[in-house]
């Protein structure tokens, strides 16, 4: 396995007379090599104190992590030169050096000879499609070039295990676009890599398989495949205006979890079967309602319906 | 050999974080400027008593500790990864943080003995003060060894001010209160009871300048050799326990999860 835990916990004791905050509650997971991993939750679901942990920046409080059978506790210094980890953000530069110093400073924190870090260096700046801002200081790129080098340095020591935390938050539609086709072609290369995000859209897009994860416990490990099918299982229709005996048709119609209003004539159709939208688009179309919109769960209420799938609604 | 890369990279951050302090000018006009005003100070209180040799006291004090200001920057540098976001990357780094650490820091040393030397030379100049030649020039090299000392305490509190980066600027004025209060800038060490000369004796500045003065006052071969051999020993034993230190803060952060990846 590329990446093993077992029981995981990780709890931050508080400073005051606070209650401690348990960020881990026991997650066990199995991350063959050469996966693309997913890791989706909401904000402070613990994405970033698993990838903390996995990547040697914090201690777990118990249960037991790996990264290629080497643990992240007892064997450190075997795991360090394995992993690379990819930032969101603007942070993590010396934004006063140019991108090629960046990269070769942290490949000698990696220990890469001189000449091979020189070479590697070039590559990836190629790579990442930075080459020709290579020389200008970090300061001076956009978003979206900070991100790819961000990935560059990931890569500068050959990680065979790769953690992305959240790389395309910020970035445009187009610039997020082309980090995915980036870790699309890692990928190709046969690296592991645990990519996390609360973008749904992008785990489908990116990842192998997907953990979902919520408050520190992993609720289901899926496909994409069927992440998907879950999002367009409960997606939700709205419209405005219709005759008056339209709300209790709708009421009739196979397929239809609830119909709300929203105030100011407007209402909600939630679906819960996939074949039920063709249904009520008809319905709405036929009753001469022209205003019709539809729109994908928020992740939140996907985690909300996935809980009570499995009989764990908290 | 990746020792000194690492290094040679720290430097260079550093060296152009420096620059967005200062250029030439600002140096001069602002922070030599400030520097010469706080030894003018007390130089001119001890004019102001009519006594030269308390004023020949504080000139020579003066010119050393406001180099040991400068160097005492290497504190809060020492915790300018944590801004940057980069600390985290160098904790999990195979290689250990010492080296990069100081080749970021070391440029306060640079200007530490640039600040010291400058200031030295002013002071002489305006105060008229009478050197033996060409014994004075022995004095550049007591400066970077004092200097160097004072570097290698700064960096070990900066290793450990890397836990609370808050307390940064807080342990930067106390150290360089010290300095002047207890080292032998100001008044004697032997003003001050046994048990705090003990400890006194523990920190740089001390032995340097006590080793200067000995120079500038055409003191014997040997007192000065002894002085500057003291000076040594106390900055290799402040680097010794920085290097201890360094790893250890990280591996705490680890355990106590204050290292945040943003």
């Amino acid at each position: 396995m590329a990446i093993q835990t077992s029981d995981l916990k990780r709890v931050y004791r508080s400073q005051d007379n606070n209650p401690d905050v348990v960020a881990l509650a026991g997650v066990s997971m199995e991350i063959p090599e050469g996966e693309t991993h997913g890791l989706l939750g909401p904000n402070g679901a613990g994405k970033t104190t698993l990838v903390k942990v996995l990547s040697t920046v914090l201690l777990p409080t118990s249960g037991s992590a790996s990264i290629l059978g080497h643990d992240v506790v007892d064997d450190v210094g075997a795991v360090r030169p394995l992993i690379g980890i990819v930032l969101g953000g603007d942070r993590g530069f010396y934004w006063e050096l140019t991108g090629r110093q960046n990269l070769e400073y942290w490949a000698a924190l990696y220990k890469v000879p001189g000449s091979v870090a020189r070479r590697r260096v070039s590559e990836l700046l190629e790579q990442v499609g930075l080459a020709d801002r290579a020389d200008y200081m970090v300061e001076t790129y956009s978003r979206g070039m900070k991100q790819r080098l961000h990935l560059a340095r990931g890569l500068v020591a050959d990680a065979r295990v790769l953690f992305l935390d959240e790389p395309t938050t910020g970035l445009d539609p187009i610039a997020a676009r082309d980090f995915q086709q980036l870790v699309k072609n890692l990928k190709a290369e046969g690296r592991t890599i645990l990519l996390t995000t609360h973008d749904m859209a992008e785990a489908e897009s990116a990842c192998d398989r997907v953990t979902l994860i919520s408050d520190g416990t992993v609720l289901a490990v899926e496909t994409p495949q069927s992440l998907s099918t879950l999002v367009a299982q409960y997606e939700r229709i709205d419209f405005s205006g219709g005759p008056d005996d339209l709300i209790d048709t709708l009421h009739n119609t196979r397929g239809i979890a609830t119909v709300n209003s929203l105030g100011d004539g407007d209402y909600r159709v939630e679906l819960d079967d996939e074949s039920a939208a063709k249904r009520v688009l008809e319905v709405l179309v036929g009753s001469g309602v022209t205003s019709i919109r539809t729109s994908r769960p928020s992740l939140e209420e996907v985690y909300i319906r996935v809980i009570g799938d499995r009989g764990g609604a908290k | 050999m990746n020792t000194l890369r690492l290094m040679r990279f720290g430097l260079l951050v550093g060296t152009t974080e420096f620059k967005l302090f200062w250029n030439w000018k600002t140096w001069f006009g602002g922070w030599i400027l400030q520097m010469l005003t706080q030894a003018l100070f007390f130089a001119l209180v001890a004019r102001l008593f009519g006594s030269p040799d308390h004023e020949r006291f504080l000139l020579i004090g003066n010119a050393v500790a406001v180099g040991a200001v400068a160097v005492s920057w290497a504190i809060p540098s020492s915790t300018w990864d944590r801004g940057d976001g980069t600390y985290p990357l160098l904790v999990i780094a195979p290689s250990s943080l010492m080296p990069g650490t100081i080749g970021r820091t070391s440029i306060w040393f640079v200007a530490g003995v640039a600040t010291s030397l400058v200031t030295f030379v002013l002071l002489g100049v305006m105060f008229d003060l009478r050197l033996p030649w060409p014994d004075t020039l022995l004095v550049i090299p007591l400066v970077v060894l004092t200097s160097a000392s004072t570097y290698c305490l700064s960096l070990f509190l900066g290793t450990l001010v890397t836990r609370q980066p808050r307390m940064r600027n807080i342990i930067l004025t106390l150290l360089t209160i010290a300095a002047r209060a207890f080292c032998g800038v100001t008044v004697p060490v032997a003003f001050w009871p046994e048990p705090v000369q003990f400890v006194v004796r523990l920190l740089p500045i001390t032995h340097g300048l006590e080793a200067i003065r000995l120079l500038l006052d055409e003191g014997s071969v040997i007192a000065i050799l002894r002085s500057a051999g003291l000076e040594v020993a106390v900055g290799a034993g402040w680097i010794l326990l920085a290097m201890l230190a360094i790893d250890r803060m990280a591996n705490a952060g680890r355990k106590d999860g204050t290292i945040e990846l943003i």
